[in-house]
C-alpha cells in the first residue's frame, strides 16, 4: 500500500521536471551536446555524469556558471588531450551536461529525494522520554525572575529562626569571620543559608558543578532532597575546599536545585558554586542560567546513545544498530526507575486522594482497588501519549489490558507497560501506518518533531482525534501556539550553533604572543556573547533573519570590552554596545566565528571561504582533488596571508573551487585570528577586494565583509539556502522530498513576513503538516 | 535454576579464556588458599545502634558454663560457636560527643578531627583521623595473590540514614575517608552480578515487542522492512544475552532476590533478608573476604511497627532503667536483631566452601558491635562485642570479662587472626599492650 503511494508521488515528482525538460531535449543544441559529451566524456564520467568505476568516480554536479564550467572544460578536458574540446564544442557539452545532470534542478529530476524512513533521533528521544512526564508532574517555565533565593538563619540549622531572606545573584561569599548581616545575626559563632534556585540548561551534555568551601554544605539537585543522598555532601567540613558533582542534563530543561550551608565554631565562612557547561572554561553560576521559580523533578538519563548518522549535514534517525537498541534498553529501564520513584504523583495519589480515603474509611482491598484504577488512568494516559495517537483496540490490548492479565499486581502491570511502550515500534518509529483517520495524528506528531524534537501533548492529540487540523486556520493556530513553547527556540538555538559552526572556536588557542590576553576564558565569553546576540534576535518579535547579517551592536562583559576596546559594562553582566558599527557585519564577523575559522596565529581566508559558501550560500564544493598543507608563513615571510593563498590556490585543478572559495574568504582579511579589526598584515595595507562571480555568471565587485553581507541580506540564493537549511534541521528530510515548489512557496511567504524566522517555522510545519493530511487523501482517494 | 553451569564445569569443558577473567579471580585465590597450609578466613562485622540492655545481655557466669540471657536467647542453637564479652572498652577521647565517637572510632580506633559537626553534648567534630580495621585487612588481603579476591571487601547496610556525617558512617578507607554502605540490596546484586533489578521484567517482555516489531514490519515497503527485520534480530539477541548473563558462571548461583521490594526502613525484616543472602552468596563465590553490615546508623531511630512500636529506637533508648516497659521494648529490639545475626550464622553454617566439606562458618568470624555500652548513660565502656564464628586466635564457646581494656586491642587482634601482624593499630598510645591474647583462652 505505502509501496504505491510512495511510487505516485515519485511519478507526480517526475512528470512535473520531464514535461519542463522535453522541451530543452528537442532542441538541436542537446543533441550535438550530447553527442560530444558520450564521445569524449562518458568513458571516465559515465553516460549520465554519475562516474566510473576505477576512472572518475565522482559524480559531476553542482552550481558552476556556464561560463567557469565550460572555461574549465576547455583548458583541461579530456585530461589526455584538452586540446580536442574546445571552443564551441567545450561549450555545447557544457550547456548538455548543465541540462542532463549537472545542476541541482536536474539531479532533483534524475534523483527526487523521498521522505526517510526514521526513528527518533537520540536527542527527540530523550525529549520525548522527558515529555511523556509532564502531564503527571507539571511543567516549569523560565520565568523573569532570575537567580536564587537565599534563606539566612541564625543558627547553624536552616529551617529554623531565619533572620531574613534576598534574591542573591550567584553564590559568592567571603564572610570572613562574620556573619552575612551583623545587625540581624548576633551570634558570630554559627549561622546557615539555605538558597532555592532553577538552572535552565543552555545546551545538552555533562555539567560539573563545584562547591567551594571550608565549611559544611550540601548541593540538592533536581529533586534530592534532606533525607535523600545529595549530589554534593559536605555537611561534614574535612579541610577539602572544592566539592564537585557531575550531572548530565539536556539543553532546554529546567533542574531545581537547593544549597545548604552552614558555619558553626569554625575561623571564617566563605562559599562559591561554580560550574563547568559543556565545552566551556569554570566559571561562576550566576543568574544568567537560573531562575528562582518551581520546577518539577526532571527525567534524567544516564545511557549513553551512539550518535545519530549526521553524514548529511543534520542528525537523522534512519539506521539502527545493536548499540543503539541497547541503549533504548537501557533507557527505559531509566525511565521505568523513575516511575517508580514518582509512582504517586504519576498515579495522581495526592494529599488530598488520602484524605478522602481516611475519611472514607477505606480497607486495604478498596484501596487496592482504587489504586489499581488510577493505575489503569495512568496507563491510557501514558501510552496514548507516547504513540502520539489514540490506540487500537488491538493495541490497548497488547499494551494495556494483557499487561495487566498478567501481572496479579496492578503495580507491577504497569511497570510492564511502561517498559513494553518505551520499547514498541509505535513509540520508536516516526513514519506511522497511515491511515485517513491517522493522518491529524501524524500531522501533530511531524508538528511536534519539528517546533521540538519532541511529542505532541495531550491537547494536540485531542484536536487531532476531532480532526481539527484539517481546518486551515486551526492548523495556522496550533502552528503558532506551538511556536510559542519555549522549546522552539531551544530548537532554534541548536541550529544556529550547528549552521554557525560554532563547535569549530570550541578548543582554539591562539599564539599568546601575538595575541597576549586571549585565553579560554575569553573564548568563553565570546561564545556568550554569540549565544546572546542570536537568542535576542529568536526572541524578538520580528525574529529578522537580516539582522543576523547587518547588528553593529555586540553583548560584551568587560572581559571583552578590554580586549577589544569597547566600552565597558556593569561588572559580572553582559550589555549590548555598540562595536565598530562602520565595520561590523552581524554575526558574519563576530569574533568568536573570525577566531574559529582562523589558524593559531594567521587568519585562514579558505576556512572563512568554504564557511560562507557551503553555510551561508550553499554552494557545492568539492573535496581538494589532493590532500594539501597549507603553506606556511616561513614559505616566504614577505607575503601577505592573502598572497600566499592566492599562490598556493592558482592551479587550474584548484580554481575550479577556489574561484568561489577565495573571494568570499578574502573578504575578511580585516578580522585577525581572534576577530579584531587591523588595517594592516606585516606593515601592508590589507587588501579586502574581491571579485565573485555568482552561479548566474554574474561578477560581483565587494570590497570586505559588510559588502558581503549586504549581498547576502537582498540574494535569494542565500535565503534559499537559509531556508532548506533550516527546514533540514526542523524536519530531518530534505524540503525537495516535499514537493519540488515549496522552496518557492516558503522564499515568497519568508520574503512577504519580513524575513521572520517564527513565521517561517510556522510556514515549515504547516508544510510538513499537510503533505501528511494530503497524503491519506490521496491514499483515501486511491482506495475508492 | 539447578541445571546451570557452575564456573567450575565451563572451565573443566572449555578451559580457561580472557572473557571470563572477572570472573576467574576469586577461584584463583580459593585455589591457592586449599593449596597453602591455612584455610580461608574470613570476617563480618555487624553493627547495631543505641547500647544494649547490660542484664538481658551478659550472661552471670564466666567460662564455657555460660547461661544465655533473653537477648541472646535466639543464638542458642549456636552457643558452642559463642564468645561473649564484657570488659572491653571504646578508650577514645577527643572531640565529639560518645554517639559519634561511638560511631567514628568503633572501627578505626582513633580520635575525630575537629570539626563542624556538632552531637548532643561535648565538641564538635568531623570524620575519623584514620582507617577502620575492616579495610586495614582487606588491603592486606588485597595485597597478596593467595588472598585476593574480586571486591576484598563488600559493605552492606540495612536502613542506614541517608545522610554522611560521623553517626552514619563507621568504614573508613582512610583519615577523612568515610566508605558508604550500600543499603539498596538491588545496588548491591548489580554489583555483584552485574545485572540490574529490571533484567527479569525486561526479558519478560521482549517477545511482545519482537512481535509487535513484526507487525509493524507488515505494513512497509521492503526497504523500511529491512531495518525492523534488523531491529528484530537486536531484540533477539538482548534476550539471549539476557539469559547467558543469569547464567554467568558462579560456584554457587545468584540468589533470587523478590521483584519490586520497596527499599524502606518499614521494609527492614525483608532487606534485611535479602541483604544477607547476598552477603553469604558472595562469600560462596569468593567475591570477598570481608564484609560489614550496618543496620541503620548511630543514634538510630528505626521505628520498629513490625514489633508494634511505633516510637524510634534512640528516642527509647535514653529512658531510665526504671523505666520497665521501655527497657522491654529495647530488649525486644535488640531480640530481634539477634534472630537477624541468627538468620546469617545459620546460613553460613548450612553453606559449604565450594569443593569442600567445611561450611563457610567454620571460616568466618562475625563480630557484632555497637556504638554505646547502654543508651541511657552514652557509656563507651562495655562495648556489647559478640563473635560467632572461628578465627585463629578466637576461643569460642564460652564468656569472659576483660575487665576493661581498650578496644584497640580487640582490633588488633582481628588483624592478626589474618596474620596481618599489626604493632598497633588507630590511637598507637591504647596498643602497648598488644593484642587481646586473652581472646584465645
Amino acid at each position: 500500500m505505502r509501496a504505491s503511494l510512495h511510487l505516485l508521488c515519485t511519478a507526480l515528482i517526475a512528470l512535473s521536471f520531464s514535461a519542463f525538460s522535453l522541451a530543452q531535449e528537442q532542441e538541436p543544441w542537446f543533441a550535438k551536446g550530447k553527442e560530444i559529451y558520450l564521445d569524449q566524456c562518458a568513458s571516465c564520467h559515465g553516460d549520465m555524469g554519475q562516474g566510473v568505476d576505477g576512472a572518475y568516480e565522482n559524480a559531476l554536479e553542482g552550481d558552476k556558471s556556464l561560463s567557469q564550467l565550460s572555461e574549465y572544460v576547455a583548458e583541461t578536458m579530456p585530461e589526455d588531450d584538452p586540446e580536442t574540446c574546445v571552443g564551441k564544442d567545450s561549450e555545447l557539452v557544457t550547456r548538455y551536461m548543465l541540462k542532463a545532470f549537472y545542476t541541482r534542478e536536474a539531479q532533483l529530476r534524475l534523483n527526487p529525494p523521498d521522505i526517510a524512513f526514521s526513528r527518533l533521533t537520540v536527542n527527540q528521544y530523550q525529549n520525548a522520554v522527558a515529555d511523556l512526564m509532564r502531564p503527571f508532574l507539571g511543567v516549569g517555565w523560565e520565568s523573569d525572575k532570575r537567580g536564587l533565593e537565599g534563606k539566612y538563619f541564625k543558627t547553624r540549622t536552616t529551617g529554623k529562626k531565619m533572620a531574613f531572606k534576598r534574591r542573591d545573584d550567584a553564590i559568592d561569599f567571603d564572610f570572613g569571620k562574620g556573619t552575612p548581616d551583623d545587625d540581624k545575626m548576633k551570634d558570630k559563632e554559627q549561622f546557615s543559608i539555605k538558597w532555592e534556585t532553577t538552572l535552565v540548561a543552555p545546551d545538552t551534555g555533562t555539567y560539573e558543578l563545584i562547591l567551594v568551601t571550608s565549611n559544611g554544605a550540601q548541593l540538592f539537585f533536581n529533586g534530592q532532597h534532606y533525607n535523600s543522598k545529595a549530589l554534593i555532601d559536605n555537611l561534614v567540613a574535612s579541610g577539602e575546599t572544592e566539592h564537585r558533582g557531575t550531572v548530565k542534563l539536556n539543553a532546554g530543561r529546567l533542574y531545581r536545585m537547593e544549597v545548604k550551608f552552614f558555619k558553626y565554631k569554625e575561623e571564617s565562612a566563605s562559599i562559591r558554586l561554580d560550574w563547568v557547561r559543556p565545552n566551556r572554561p569554570r566559571e561562576l553560576l550566576t543568574s544568567r542560567n537560573l531562575v528562582t521559580n518551581w520546577a518539577p523533578t526532571a527525567l534524567i538519563l544516564d545511557t549513553e546513545f551512539p550518535p545519530d548518522d549526521s553524514s548529511v549535514g543534520y542528525a537523522r534517525g534512519t539506521s539502527i544498530s545493536e548499540q543503539w537498541d541497547r541503549a533504548t534498553t537501557k533507557s527505559a529501564v531509566e525511565v521505568l526507575e523513575f516511575v517508580d520513584s514518582k509512582f504517586d504523583q504519576l498515579t495522581g495519589y495526592s494529599q488530598k486522594v488520602r484524605k478522602k480515603e481516611k475519611k472514607d474509611k477505606l480497607d486495604d482491598a478498596a484501596r487496592k482497588e482504587t489504586e489499581a484504577k488510577r493505575i489503569r488512568k495512568f496507563c491510557h494516559r501514558f501510552v496514548r501519549l507516547a504513540f502520539r495517537r489514540t490506540l487500537s483496540d488491538e493495541e490497548k490490548q497488547t499494551f494495556i489490558a494483557s499487561q495487566f492479565a498478567k501481572s496479579a499486581d496492578a503495580r507491577n502491570a504497569m511497570r510492564r507497560v511502561v517498559l513494553m511502550t518505551l520499547k514498541a515500534p509505535q513509540f520508536l518509529y516516526l513514519n506511522q501506518p497511515r491511515t485517513p483517520s491517522n493522518s491529524n495524528f501524524a500531522a501533530v506528531e511531524k508538528m511536534a518533531m519539528g517546533f521540538w524534537d519532541s511529542i505532541p501533548d495531550e491537547k494536540m492529540l485531542d484536536l487531532a482525534a476531532e480532526g481539527k487540523l484539517s481546518d486551515t486556520k486551526q492548523l495556522y493556530d496550533l502552528a503558532w501556539r506551538m511556536q510559542g513553547d519555549p522549546r522552539t527556540r531551544t530548537k532554534l538555538r541548536q541550529f544556529f550553533h550547528h549552521w554557525l559552526e560554532m563547535d569549530r572556536a570550541n578548543d582554539a588557542t591562539k599564539d599568546a604572543n601575538v595575541y597576549p590576553g586571549f585565553d579560554e576564558m575569553m573564548l568563553g565569553s565570546l561564545a556568550e556573547s554569540l549565544n546572546l546576540a542570536i537568542d535576542e534576535i529568536i526572541s524578538s518579535k520580528e525574529s529578522d533573519f537580516r539582522q543576523l547579517l547587518v547588528s553593529d551592536k555586540m553583548f560584551v562583559d568587560s572581559r571583552i570590552a578590554e580586549f577589544y576596546g569597547i566600552e565597558k559594562p556593569e561588572a559580572g553582566k553582559f550589555e549590548k554596545k555598540s562595536f565598530e558599527p562602520e565595520k561590523r557585519a552581524g554575526v558574519l564577523t563576530h569574533p568568536y566565528l573570525m577566531t574559529g575559522l582562523a589558524y593559531h596565529k594567521n587568519t585562514s581566508p579558505i576556512h572563512r571561504g568554504v564557511f560562507v559558501a557551503k553555510s551561508l550560500l550553499g554552494r557545492s564544493l568539492k573535496p581538494p582533488p589532493v590532500d594539501v598543507e597549507p603553506l606556511d608563513e616561513k614559505y616566504d615571510p614577505k607575503l601577505t596571508t592573502r598572497e600566499r593563498v592566492a599562490h598556493q590556490t592558482k592551479e587550474i585543478a584548484c580554481m575550479g573551487c577556489h574561484s568561489v572559495i577565495n573571494p568570499l574568504g578574502f573578504s575578511f582579511e580585516n578580522y585577525d585570528a581572534v576577530g579584531r579589526f587591523r588595517e594592516t598584515e606585516k606593515d601592508r595595507e590589507i587588501d579586502a577586494s574581491a571579485e565573485y562571480e555568482t552561479p548566474d555568471g554574474k561578477i560581483l565587485k565587494l570590497n570586505g565583509a559588510k559588502d558581503l553581507a549586504n549581498y547576502l541580506v537582498k540574494n535569494d540564493d542565500a535565503h534559499r539556502n537559509f531556508i532548506e537549511q533550516l527546514f533540514r534541521h526542523f524536519a530531518k528530510q530534505p524540503l525537495a522530498a516535499y514537493g519540488p515548489k515549496k522552496i518557492d512557496e516558503l522564499l515568497a511567504s519568508f520574503h512577504t513576513n519580513g524575513f521572520s524566522i517564527r513565521s517561517l517555522l510556522v510556514d515549515m510545519s504547516v508544510v510538513v503538516a499537510q503533505h501528511e493530511l494530503n497524503l491519506a487523501n490521496q491514499k483515501e482517494a486511491g482506495d475508492e | 535454576m539447578n541445571n546451570q553451569p557452575t564456573r567450575r564445569d565451563v572451565i573443566k569443558t572449555i578451559g580457561y579464556s580472557t572473557a571470563m577473567l572477572p570472573f576467574m579471580m576469586p577461584s584463583v585465590a580459593r585455589a591457592k588458599s586449599a593449596a597453602g597450609e591455612s584455610s580461608i578466613q574470613r570476617l563480618i562485622i555487624m553493627f547495631t545502634p543505641n547500647g544494649t540492655v547490660q542484664d538481658e545481655f551478659w550472661p552471670d557466669t564466666q567460662g564455657t558454663e555460660y547461661e544465655l540471657k533473653k537477648i541472646l536467647e535466639p543464638l542458642a542453637p549456636f552457643k558452642q560457636s559463642m564468645l561473649v564479652t564484657h570488659g572491653i572498652h571504646n578508650k577514645i577521647r577527643g572531640d565529639g560527643d560518645n554517639h559519634m565517637r561511638g560511631m567514628g572510632c568503633l572501627l578505626t580506633g582513633i580520635e575525630l578531627f575537629p570539626g563542624n559537626i556538632q552531637g548532643g553534648s561535648h565538641t564538635p567534630a568531623g570524620w575519623a583521623k584514620g582507617i577502620s580495621i575492616d579495610q586495614e585487612i582487606r588491603n592486606f588481603l588485597q595485597a597478596q595473590d593467595a588472598t585476593r579476591t574480586r571486591f576484598g571487601s563488600l559493605e552492606f547496610g540495612v536502613a542506614v540514614a541517608n545522610r554522611a556525617d560521623p553517626w552514619t558512617r563507621m568504614c573508613y578507607a582512610g583519615a577523612n575517608k568515610p566508605i558508604a554502605p550500600i543499603t539498596n540490596p538491588y545496588s548491591m546484586f548489580e554489583k555483584m552480578y552485574g545485572q540490574g533489578k529490571n533484567d527479569k521484567l525486561v526479558k519478560s517482555v521482549l517477545d511482545d515487542i519482537a512481535g509487535e516489531l513484526k507487525k509493524f514490519s507488515g505494513t512497509l515497503d521492503s526497504n523500511e522492512k529491512a531495518m525492523l527485520d534488523e531491529h528484530v534480530t537486536y531484540v533477539r539477541k538482548l534476550e539471549q544475552d539476557l539469559e547467558s548473563a543469569a547464567a554467568q558462571m558462579l560456584d554457587v548461583v545468584a540468589p533470587d532476590l523478590p521483584m519490586g521490594a520497596s527499599v524502606s526502613d518499614s521494609n527492614m525484616p525483608q532487606i534485611t533478608k535479602m541483604q544477607m543472602d547476598l552477603l553469604v552468596n558472595g562469600f560462596a563465590n569468593d567475591m570477598n573476604r570481608i564484609a560489614t553490615l550496618q543496620f541503620s546508623n548511630s543514634v538510630g531511630s528505626t521505628r520498629m511497627k513490625w514489633l508494634g512500636f511505633p516510637e524510634g529506637h534512640h528516642q527509647m533508648s535514653h529512658d531510665p532503667d526504671l523505666k520497665v516497659e521501655s527497657q522491654e521494648k529495647l530488649t525486644k529490639i535488640n531480640i530481634w536483631y539477634a534472630q537477624q545475626l541468627l538468620y546469617l550464622v545459620k546460613h553460613l553454617s548450612e553453606t559449604k566452601e565450594p569443593g569442600t566439606d567445611r561450611s563457610l562458618l567454620d571460616g568466618t568470624l562475625i563480630v557484632w558491635g555497637n556504638e554505646l555500652g547502654k543508651g541511657n548513660s552514652h557509656t563507651l565502656n562495655n562495648i556489647p562485642f559478640l563473635m560467632i564464628g572461628n578465627a585463629p586466635g578466637f576461643k569460642v564457646g564460652r564468656y569472659h570479662d576483660f575487665g576493661g581494656v581498650p578496644h584497640n586491642r580487640l582490633l588488633m587482634s582481628l588483624a592478626h587472626a589474618f596474620d596481618h601482624k599489626v604493632e598497633t593499630f588507630g590511637n598507637a598510645d591504647l596498643c602497648v599492650d598488644g593484642p587481646l591474647t586473652e581472646l584465645g583462652g
